[in-house]
């Protein structure tokens, strides 16, 4: 209980003291950052002993704190512990850890140095809250926060006006999903009145549970008018809600359009963002409320994810941008996921999340090497190359050995080769897949075939990625002297390589069905569901892999490492393929544009009709103060000047006598006498 | 005896007379004596009329008052001439303006 506050709450320490006082500290606070996290890796492993059973379907440990009341409801904030947020606990902080040894050296001189620490532990801090909340609204505000933290790091090299679009863009489009999530929010709380997590999987789950078994699926006539009472459509506005947030966290189609731009980000954010923080918040969180979805909306999700995995994987194809074919590959990789959700498995979705999350991260931190290595040649010679251009790599074998090797290992477990981590549990989902289309029949048989598909399509972009950077000869003379990074960059790739391997997973390399990690959260044996495949599907899927899979990457390997030249022009449907099936260009037209055109139509009318209106009051005013200024120039000044003028053309004319001559003054006063005389002598008479 | 009238026709006459040069001279020190002359008018005046106050000859003592308080008056006249003369370089009253205001 202890440890599992203290892991929680030890990032938040970090993003507090470095956010206060990170440029003042010895080394900008890396070592603050990496140690924090380190404990708080350390603390979560603790957690994790003590609360992971492999075969209960869920142990729960709660702790509750009043947060507050209002009237009679009171929301309480806790943790959860069960078998779910422990796994991710220790895999976020696992990742997280690795990742800040990483960042010391990748990071190293950058002028931002000091803030790109607390952003990171905040990332971590907001995603840790997320798993471990026991109450849907700090779910909702971690959910938010992550939102945040991923802002700040994908806008990191904010000068850049690419890196501040795509921070806006994933930020705008998370948002999008965030009104899902609040959508859901509230339609749970007037179901339910309440937030927590476990009540509402009850409470929700038994009365969608109760309401299935009464209404046969078939009978769609009867169902419908079942389904009417509100509570239910409450349920599914709810779970459409979470769908939607989820969708938009995990970039599945159509809100996946901000993750191949957030590579803007530095790299081993990147890495982050894709293993464990950002995209896993949306499974995680499907899976965390998986009980509160109805089956319909579970198909959507299948279907959705199948889409997203297949389209996301023909975008790959054709990248030249080491880090976008990662991005392609992590969206098509989280369309898996979906797959697995949908089709019921979300022990499957999430074992593939572990593992997933394992070779990604590696994947990025080794394609992080390989930049940061070209970028420091680049500026050494002063080569005008882009240096995350897959074109102008190649045959890097030689020059970063130990890189070569984990990037091996992470692509063949990418590309779910028999032996690694990959394999199992993609294999898992496949099956699962199978079974459920099976109990289906007719055209939902698609959705399985098209993922065998896209796990061919996998294989065979991320075989040319590999041939493309290491194998062949340099295309750029000048990276023939990359060296290879430090230790600090080092250790947590080899740490990862070691996790790509099937052994921590499985004894058995081939089979999944005795999987402790997947078995750890279904109520349904992973292997009972299994059994509803028939063998003729697993032996074809292991062939597949043992024979297809190496096949695919073996022609890629022969396509790409002996191409020199790269066609100036590009295909059609590489184009197609390349602009990311110009989903950007048709959201431009259909959201984008309306709502400019609606927000410049908006300042029209404010100000044509608005500001016009206001413009006439203005020139009434206006005319009525002339008037009124009028009045007071001409009449009330006008007296009080006539006053004034009159007095002083009377002091002129009085003036008008003194000369300042003496003999004037003295003629004047002598007249004066004799006038006064006069006067008196007429009036006398 | 001559008649009062005759000294008053004379005093009348020496005060048209001064009082003349008094308002048309150019030279300050001819507007002096013109004053002069209109004191002496004044005292004859005073001295005519005192013929008739046997008693006490008040007419004669403040004739000799005015000719003592005339002689001190011209002592400051003269004094203020130089000073004015020394201000302007010139004792023509027509050219000294300063009194204005």
């Amino acid at each position: 209980m202890f440890f599992a506050l203290a892991a929680l709450l030890l990032p938040l320490l970090s993003f507090i003291l470095l956010s206060v006082s990170g440029k003042r500290l010895p080394g900008k606070g890396d070592w603050l950052a990496t140690g924090l996290t380190g404990l708080s890796f350390v603390a979560a492993l603790l957690v994790f002993m003590g609360v992971f059973q492999s075969d209960a379907p869920h142990t729960s440990l709660l702790f509750k704190l009043e947060w507050f009341r209002i009237g009679n409801t009171t929301i309480e904030a806790g943790i959860t512990l069960d078998n779910l947020s422990v796994l991710m606990l220790g895999l976020v902080t696992f990742i997280s850890l690795l990742v800040h040894i990483y960042s010391m050296a990748y990071m190293k001189g950058d002028p931002r140095y000091h803030r790109y620490w607390p952003y990171l532990s905040l990332f971590v801090f907001s995603m840790l809250g997320l798993v471990l909340s026991g109450n849907l609204l700090i779910t909702y505000m971690c959910w938010e926060l992550v939102g945040v933290a991923s802002y700040l790091m994908i806008g990191f090299w904010f000068e850049r006006p690419k890196a501040a679009l795509a921070s806006q863009k994933s930020f705008i489009i998370n948002r999008l999903g965030d009104i899902g999530f609040l959508v859901a929010l509230m339609s749970l709380f007037s179901l339910a009145g309440t937030f927590d997590i476990q009540a509402l999987n009850q409470q929700i789950g038994d009365a969608l549970r109760q309401a299935a078994a009464a209404l046969p699926l078939s009978d769609t006539a009867d169902a419908a008018g079942a389904i009417s009472g509100t509570a239910d459509v409450r349920i599914y506005i709810a779970a459409a809600g979470l769908t939607l947030a989820a969708f938009a966290k995990s970039a599945q189609f159509p809100l996946h359009t901000w993750l191949p731009d957030a590579m803007e980000g530095p790299t081993s954010v990147s890495s982050l963002i894709h293993a464990a923080t950002m995209v896993a918040a949306g499974v995680f969180l499907l899976a965390r409320m998986f009980p509160l979805f109805p089956g319909e909306l579970l198909d959507v999700i299948a279907v959705a994810g199948t889409f997203t995995a297949f389209l996301a994987a023909t975008v790959a194809l054709v990248q030249f941008d080491i880090k976008k074919v990662l991005a392609y590959s992590t969206i098509s990789q989280l369309g898996f996921m979906m797959l697995g959700i949908g089709t019921g498995h979300y022990e499957a979705a999430i074992f593939h999340l572990v593992t997933h999350a394992f070779f990604k991260c590696l994947l990025f931190l080794g394609a992080g090497a390989v930049i940061h290595h070209i970028h420091e040649v680049k500026h050494h010679h002063n080569l005008e190359i882009g240096e995350q251009d897959m074109r102008i790599m190649g045959g890097l074998r030689r020059e970063m050995p130990l890189t070569f090797w984990v990037y091996t290992l992470a692509a063949a477990a990418l590309a779910g080769l028999p032996f690694f981590s990959g394999f199992l549990s993609k294999e898992m989902i496949l099956l699962g897949s199978f079974g459920w289309a099976l109990e289906k029949g007719g055209f939902w048989l698609l959705i399985p075939l098209s993922a065998v598909a896209t796990s061919l399509l996998t294989a065979w972009y991320i075989g040319r990625q590999w041939s493309l950077v290491f194998m062949g000869k340099s295309r750029t003379p000048a990276l023939a002297h990359v060296k290879e990074g430090n230790l600090k960059m080092k250790i947590p790739m080899a740490v990862l390589g070691v996790f790509t391997l099937f052994i921590w997973f499985s004894l058995n390399p081939f089979s999944t069905s005795d999987i402790a990690l997947a078995g750890a959260f279904s109520a349904n044996n992973t292997a009972a569901l299994l059994q509803g495949v028939p063998g003729i599907i697993t032996w074809g899927l292991l062939l597949l892999a043992l024979v297809g899979l190496p096949a695919v990457l073996y022609t890629a390997f022969r396509g790409f490492s002996m191409k020199a030249q790269f066609r100036e022009k590009e295909s059609g449907l590489e184009n197609f393929l390349s602009r990311g099936w110009y989903l950007d260009p048709v959201y431009n037209a259909i959201f984008v544009r309306p709502v400019l055109w609606l927000g410049n139509s908006m300042q029209a009318i404010d100000k044509k009709l608005v500001d016009g209106f206001l413009h006439l009051l203005e020139r009434l005013v206006r005319s009525l103060s002339k008037v009124a200024a009028w009045l007071d120039k001409v009449i009330v000044d006008g007296l009080v000047n006539a006053i004034g003028g009159r007095a002083r053309s009377l002091g002129d004319f009085f003036r008008g006598f003194q000369t300042g001559r003496v003999q004037q003054y003295m003629a004047l006063a002598v007249f004066g006498l004799m006038i006064l005389y006069l006067i008196k002598i007429v009036l006398d008479k | 005896m001559i008649p009062l009238s005759h000294f008053l026709i004379v005093g009348a006459l020496l005060f048209s007379i001064g009082l003349y040069t008094v308002l048309s001279r150019k030279n300050a020190v001819l507007v002096l004596i013109g004053i002069e002359f209109m004191l002496n008018a004044a005292i004859l005046n005073l001295v005519a009329f005192g013929m008739y106050d046997r008693m006490d000859n008040e007419g004669q003592v403040f004739a000799i008052f005015a000719i003592v308080l005339a002689a001190a008056t011209v002592a400051v006249a003269l004094a203020i001439i130089i000073n004015v003369y020394s201000q302007y370089k010139t004792i023509d009253p027509d050219k000294i303006k300063d009194m204005k205001y």
